[in-house]
């Protein structure tokens, strides 16, 4: 591939990227985000600010809820590969009209000696529509 | 010219064009009421590569700004009376930016404002 090449692709991801309806964020090892799309942070933004911190680090905002996380991610001494798959996690959101307590998943990536990759989403309204008893006669 | 912060932001950009609205040293988004873009301001376009003429007459928060539709922001709205500021992250093509927000609408108001300060450092 030309670097000509490299770089159309590229263009054509990024409206992709923007619209994928989970979470992505590229972060350096210690959790500061390299790249995020807008889904992220539509759901990083309301934790980072009931905590009074920035969200420019997804591990910060994580360390109050999931103190665990961070260990689990240093302990583990593979190069490369996953770290976590699907993994649920409970957060909660303070004013969150739609309950406080969301229900998470999480798959984290580990790219490199400097990278994760982390895909999350709130799958609340998700698993409360599946429980939901079914009004219909089938 | 009028700064971000200051109290009498709403009225001023009430009595703004949309062409005039280019000339704010901050981003300046107008909607309807309803949330669909009116005028986006060259500043906003500049940065986030997002042209006018693709943003008018999109919903804002689910079409152009999504890392913002959240309870946080969006939902916001909903009341017939709004200023608040807010420190936030939003990202540009893919990069996260810390920026200042300022919130606006009130009830005499004939739009609703999202306003965007990128030069604002805590």
């Amino acid at each position: 591939m030309t670097p000509e090449q490299a770089t159309h692709f590229k263009a054509q991801l990024i409206p992709l990227f923007a619209q994928l309806p989970i979470g992505v964020a590229d972060t350096d090892i210690e959790g500061n985000i390299v790249q995020v799309n807008p889904h992220a942070l539509q759901l990083i933004m309301p934790m980072a600010i009931q905590q009074g911190i920035s969200g420019m680090n997804l591990l910060d905002v994580l360390d109050a809820y999931w103190p665990e996380l961070r260990a689990l991610i240093s302990t583990r001494n593979q190069f490369s590969g996953r770290l976590l798959d699907q993994q649920p996690v409970q957060l909660p959101m303070i004013g969150h009209p739609d309950g406080e307590t969301r229900q998470f998943v999480f798959t984290i990536e580990k790219i490199d000696e400097g990278h994760l990759l982390f895909f999350f989403n709130d799958l609340t309204t998700y698993l409360r529509k599946l429980n939901a008893p079914r009004t219909t006669q089938p | 010219m009028i700064h971000f912060s200051d109290p009498r932001l709403l009225d001023w950009l009430e009595h703004q064009t949309n062409q005039q609205l280019d000339e704010t040293p901050f981003g300046v988004v107008r909607m309807s009421l309803d949330g669909v873009v009116v005028a986006y301001c060259k500043s906003e376009s500049h940065i986030t590569g997002i042209t006018p003429d693709y943003a008018v007459g999109k919903y804002y928060f689910t079409q152009i700004a999504p890392c913002a539709n959240n309870f946080l922001v969006a939902a916001k709205y909903a009341q017939p009376q709004l200023d608040e500021e807010l420190d936030y992250v939003l990202t540009y093509v893919s990069a996260p930016t810390k920026v200042r927000l300022r919130l606006l609408k009130s009830p005499e108001s004939k739009y609703q404002y999202f306003l965007v300060d990128r030069h604002w450092t805590k």
